[in-house]
């Protein structure tokens, strides 16, 4: 039975807004991952950086009405149809620049296919050698898984990151992603399986 | 012996978390002056302590409704708008039919005949 005020009935809940305090926290939180889920995406570190200020901005403005709990899934969505956004104003681009690169969607990629078989990793070229072993191991690691998913399919480089990540379950997952939770299942797998497979080849362990 | 998927996955994704701390300071002070931005731009339409979720107007208050409060409130309208149209058409049709019957029970048939009758029917 529902309590409180007949208000409550309807869905209607007293003021549980998320205050000023409330966002700032959050988007400390969740600013540098949202960055480097950008970056995976766009693999340009400006165009990420605007990617995130957008989505800061518009969930500032717009979204600020909305209940705490609610913030996670919301910015996410902000910045999933940013990084949307981005690819498609890049395939727009590239129609009137390149009007054979049209016959092909930007970005599109076979989920059967391994694109980690063919990935060529330089990372002495990345990490300097003077770091301490620990620190050159774990940091040559974070890059490996980091070009990883880089060049995972964005499907599934999407669902590992909101699912294992940003830790929502399935079902926020398929909302944020648009799909059904199956197919967030699958590419949850494929992925995991796919960046193991990868650093197990490169003499690394997860 | 071999490692659940989400082992995997929380493994993984521990790396990553470790890795966040080396970002960049250009890229983190960047970070930090949107954020700033952000919330100069923080605007909540309520301002009372009092203020219910999104009732900053009609409209707003009827977006926050979910379906399933939506629906049985919509049915609910359309019951009582039902009931007390009915009510306002059972107003009308009482003297009607109570007419009805007064004119047709005690009339001898001649009367029915009467053209007379059909005239004073008609007023």
């Amino acid at each position: 039975m529902c309590g409180g005020s007949p208000w409550e009935w309807f869905g209607i809940r007293q003021a549980q807004l998320a205050t000023r305090k409330e966002l700032s926290d959050f988007l400390a939180e969740v600013e540098r991952r949202a960055y480097k889920q950008a970056l995976y995406a766009v693999r340009d570190s400006h165009t990420a950086l605007d990617i995130v200020q957008d989505a800061m901005l518009k969930l500032a403005e717009k979204y600020a009405a909305r209940p705490a709990h609610e913030l996670p899934l919301v910015f996410q969505r902000i910045i999933q149809n940013g990084i949307r956004d981005h690819f498609r104003r890049l395939r727009v681009r590239s129609f009137w620049t390149s009007p054979l690169s049209a016959l092909k969607p930007f970005g599109a990629q076979d989920d059967d296919s391994d694109p980690l078989e063919n990935l060529q990793v330089d990372l002495g070229a990345k990490i300097g050698t003077e770091l301490p072993t620990a620190a050159m191991e774990q940091a040559q690691t974070v890059g490996l898984i980091e070009k990883a998913l880089e060049a995972l399919p964005a499907r599934q480089r999407q669902a590992f990151l909101l699912r294992y990540w940003e830790e929502m379950d399935v079902a926020e997952a398929a909302a944020v992603m648009g799909c059904s939770e199956g197919s967030v299942k699958t590419h949850c797998s494929r992925a995991t399986h796919a960046i193991a497979a990868f650093l197990k080849r490169k003499g690394f362990e997860p | 012996m071999s490692m659940s998927e989400h082992e995997l996955a929380g493994r993984i994704v521990q790396r990553l978390e470790r890795g966040l701390d080396d970002l960049d300071p250009r890229s983190l002070a960047r970070l930090h002056s949107a954020r700033a931005a952000a919330l100069d731009h923080f605007q909540i339409e309520t301002a009372s302590p009092l203020a219910w979720t999104g009732a900053g107007s009609a409209v707003a208050l009827l977006r926050r409704l979910s379906p399933q409060y939506l629906l049985p409130i919509v049915g609910m309208v359309l019951t009582v708008s039902a009931m007390v149209y009915w009510q306002q058409q059972q107003r009308i049709e009482d003297p009607v039919e109570i007419d009805a019957k007064l004119l047709a029970s005690d009339l001898p048939i001649d009367a029915l005949l009467d053209k007379g009758l059909d005239t004073w029917l008609q007023r």
